[in-house]
């Protein structure tokens, strides 16, 4: 398989405005009042679905392109702020280089506050593994890979019904192979909360 | 060390080398009574001396591995090349790769390698089996034995149940990868680094009528493939190869308890193939042993002492085919032993009084003859006695093997002084049996050669090598969570016996080459120091150790170089919840010099300085389903320094292990 030669760029600008969004939200927030705090832990269940897009330009975008991404998560109130278990596909295409699939998958913690009205400010820190499936390679041990990711995220949420919630965020997320796998994603979603069951609270402490 | 407070439950990927390196397997039995008097502790120890991890402790941790154990002592030092084989040096007792510790499981000595290549992992201990390591790093004398090195003890766990099975799962990834810029030119490097695992564990128990029986068993990989150990095996092996380390042990362990003190029977196993290096006769020197033991205890009231009889029966075999490390060698040993201690009280002073004999026979096809054998008698005596406020012990042994004699003594004393503070000392003196202190010297002395090529040498007649040492220490423990203690300790090695080797780096191999063991002598000094304390939910715990070469001939000073001077642990937990606590530690070992590896500065990537380190461990440990299952993310090396024991080892790059553990009781 031919090899592409690209430069060594990352996406600065834009991983910065995500990171420096993340970092300032989680400092500004006061867990004492975060939502989950006042909620029991693992009492409530809340199942999002996401549509994002990767607006980096590192490496990685200069030899692949990436179609949007599918994010689906489950998250709970914590002991503190809020635990979320989340996976993330992404495909990216090369008419040159093979075609990649990707999963992220991961375990966030976070929190929020209310900013106004029913809208609230989020802000989260992921890490997970990140699997990539190589399409196109012909050597079967080469054809997949996994490498630990990270994933700082900033959003914001309204409340549209009594359990239904709108998304909108942006999250940097960076793969620690060799040379970084790095995506800025912007997304939109909604959030559906319910109350956890009792076998599954019981599970969980 | 402070028990912790209770918490809930508590590639280039593909072708492994051809060339198998090694292969081992283990059988280990062991029956043993112990009347609970004869356990307890003298009445004066060091307090640094012994350090006690518990069981709850590791597996907060994260500790997937036996061999990962090391990092956690303090003062503590380790070498590993491939992060499977591990040499330990305690309290400055030791140069790297002297075989001078040993290994206790539920109190039977166990051996977990032959000659230079150790690892814990082969002793088929799973991590959820284990109750609690308690480990001795000064100088004494136990069963007769005078324990120059230091002493692991292992002690194993039951349930309170009648049945119960425990697993655990176990995998690793090291950050690194090439990942999808393998097909660009902006990767790093085409090699996928280190992959550990799946490691597995199992094991189960059932109590009937008194007995409890139990078994398992443990399964290691780690595919050591990072850069570093990429390029030595290109230079080694003429070829790009991965390597593969596998490990797998079972056992069974047998308890009871009878009217005059306990039973326990066990019986383990393992082959251990493919594993990479060995640290001191040439990297490639596997192992390959079996062992089986027996040991007695009982008290016999008439007598109104505690007595206990032991004995061991073991076979090892190293088979090392012509392949990559090109040092055909193979080593078939076969051991017993047995031994009988007593205990007695005379009103206020305590008695004790051991005696073993020890059979090792051994051959190999090169070099040996037909059959060596080696007996080693060993006889001793411990007294426990109060002058006023006083607390003494003092021990005292003799011991013959082969034509060497040896004999020591180990005095120490403590006191209680002004507000919850205490002092102690304890200073020995010792001569140790070559065999104990050298087992490779000792054999090559007796006609073994490793192979048609290899040259050995030793001195002419074996010195017997004389340890003398001397600890104080002083602790302040207020009864509120805190604690302080400070150390000083010194060390005096004379007649010791240090291989003298030159490392050599061609374009075929890496081999250890005019390997001499000759005699040195020197002095170490060092100070140890711990603090402990709890805040609210949080304990900390910070440690410093320094130990330097105070004086000593080049040998000397070129063994020790290879230990890390400078050694600092912060440690914090914070338990958030019952079922969910966050552990992060730092760690800093200083660098070191291994100036036998000279011949490698200028031929390849390897130099003989490996850089100091700052390690950070970040774990998350949560229990579920009413603590039936343990859930452990671990991310080892967070801030991803170059984390390196070893001038041709791998380098330990950042790391997400994920540990999940079930118990069903």
């Amino acid at each position: 398989m031919e090899r592409k030669r690209v430069s060594h760029t990352t996406p600065r600008s834009l991983a910065l405005v995500a990171i420096t969004l993340s970092f300032v939200t989680l400092t500004v927030i006061p867990f004492g009042n975060a939502a989950a705090q006042g909620r029991e832990p693992f009492s409530t269940v809340g199942i999002s679905i996401s549509i994002s897009q990767d607006f980096a330009s590192s490496d990685f975008q200069r030899s692949w392109d990436t179609t949007p991404a599918i994010d689906v998560s489950a998250a709970m109130p914590f002991y503190f702020g809020e635990i979320r278990a989340s996976v993330r596909a992404i495909h990216a295409h090369s008419s040159e280089l093979t075609d990649i699939n990707s999963a992220f998958v991961n375990v966030g913690w976070g929190g929020s506050m209310q900013v106004a009205g029913p809208v609230r400010a989020q802000a989260s820190l992921a890490a997970g593994s990140m699997y990539m499936s190589f399409v196109d390679e012909p050597v079967s041990f080469r054809r997949s890979e996994s490498e630990l990711a990270v994933g700082v995220r900033a959003g914001l949420s309204a409340a549209v019904h009594s359990n239904m919630q709108v998304l909108l965020w942006t999250e940097w997320q960076h793969a620690f192979t060799s040379t970084p796998v790095d995506f800025v994603l912007a997304g939109v979603g909604f959030q559906y909360d319910f109350p956890a069951p009792g076998w599954l609270r019981r599970f969980l402490n | 060390m402070r028990p912790p407070r209770e918490i809930k439950g508590v590639s280039r990927k593909g072708r492994a080398t051809a060339k198998s390196v090694a292969l081992a397997s283990v059988v280990l039995a062991t029956v043993f009574w112990s009347a609970p008097a004869f356990a307890q502790e003298h009445v004066v120890r060091a307090p640094l001396s012994v350090q006690t991890i518990s069981g709850d402790e590791l597996r907060l941790s994260g500790l997937t591995r036996l061999s990962n154990l090391f990092i956690m002592l303090d003062g503590a030092r380790f070498t590993t090349v491939d992060g499977f084989t591990t040499t330990p040096s305690f309290n400055g007792l030791s140069a790297l790769g002297e075989r001078t510790w040993r290994v206790e499981i539920d109190g039977h000595s166990v051996d977990d390698g032959v000659l230079d290549a150790h690892s814990l992992n082969t002793l088929g201990v799973p991590i959820s089996a284990i109750d609690r390591i308690v480990v001795h790093d000064v100088p004494h004398v136990r069963n007769g034995r005078f324990e120059s090195g230091g002493v692991i003890e292992i002690w194993t766990r039951t349930s309170e149940n009648e049945r119960f099975v425990r697993s655990t799962v176990s995998a690793g990834n090291e950050t690194g990868d090439p990942g999808p810029f393998r097909y660009t030119d902006a990767a790093r490097t085409y090699q996928n680094v280190d992959k550990e695992g799946p490691d597995v564990s199992i094991e189960g128990g059932l109590r009937y009528s008194g007995v409890d029986l139990q078994g398992g068993m443990t399964m290691n990989q780690i595919i050591p493939s990072d850069p570093a150990v990429f390029e030595r095996n290109l230079d080694a092996f003429d070829e790009s190869i991965t390597p593969v380390v596998r490990a797998f042990a079972p056992f069974l362990a047998l308890k009871s308890a009878l009217p005059n003190g306990d039973v326990s029977v066990r019986v383990s196993g393992a082959t251990f193939n493919d594993m990479l290096l060995s640290e001191n006769i040439g990297r490639e020197v596997p192992t390959e042993y079996r062992r089986a033991g027996l040991t007695a205890v009982a008290n016999t009231r008439e007598w109104g002492a505690d007595w206990r009889w032991s004995s061991r029966l073991s076979k090892r075999v190293v088979r090392n085919q012509e392949s990559a490390s090109r040092i055909p060698f193979h080593w078939d040993e076969q051991a017993a032993g047995a031994s009988v201690a007593a205990r007695r009280s005379f009103g206020s002073v305590i008695w004790d009084a051991g005696f073993a004999i020890d059979y090792t026979g051994v051959q190999s096809d090169v070099g040996l003859a037909a059959r060596q054998a080696l007996y080693v008698a060993r006889a001793s005596v411990g007294v426990d006695r109060r002058v006023g406020r006083i607390a003494t012990n003092t021990e005292g042994f003799v011991a013959a093997g082969g034509a060497a004699r040896s004999a020591g003594i180990v005095l120490s004393a403590g006191t209680a002084i002004w507000q919850s503070q205490r002092i102690a000392a304890r200073v020995s003196y010792a001569g140790a049996l070559p065999s104990d202190i050298s087992p490779m010297a000792y054999w090559v002395s007796r006609g073994l050669r490793l192979n048609e090529r290899s040259t050995v040498t030793v001195p002419d007649r074996l010195p017997t090598p004389i340890l003398s040492s001397a600890d104080l220490q002083w602790t302040w423990a207020p009864r509120d969570g805190r604690s302080l203690q400070i150390a000083a300790i010194g060390r005096n090695f004379s007649r010791q016996l240090l291989p003298d080797r030159d490392i050599v780096a061609d374009t075929t191999a890496i081999v250890v080459a005019n390997l001499q063991y000759r005699q040195s002598w020197g002095s170490t000094i060092g100070v140890r120091a711990r603090g402990d304390a709890q805040i609210g939910r949080t304990s900390v715990v910070v440690s410093y150790s320094y130990q330097s070469v105070m004086q000593g001939n080049q040998l000397f000073y070129d063994a020790f170089a290879t230990v890390s001077r400078r050694q600092i642990r912060l440690s914090t937990v914070h338990r958030i919840a019952s079922s969910f606590a966050i552990k992060s530690t730092v760690y800093h070992y200083s660098s070191t010099m291994w100036p036998d590896y000279r011949e490698i500065e200028g031929q390849t990537s390897f130099s003989q300085r490996v850089p100091g380190f700052f390690r950070w461990d970040l774990t998350f440990f949560k229990t579920l389903a009413d603590d039936r299952l343990q859930l452990t993310f671990g991310f080892e090396n967070v801030l991803n320094d170059r984390v390196g024991y070893h001038p041709i080892g791998a380098t330990f790059d950042r790391t997400l292990r994920v540990q999940l553990s079930l118990a069903l009781d």
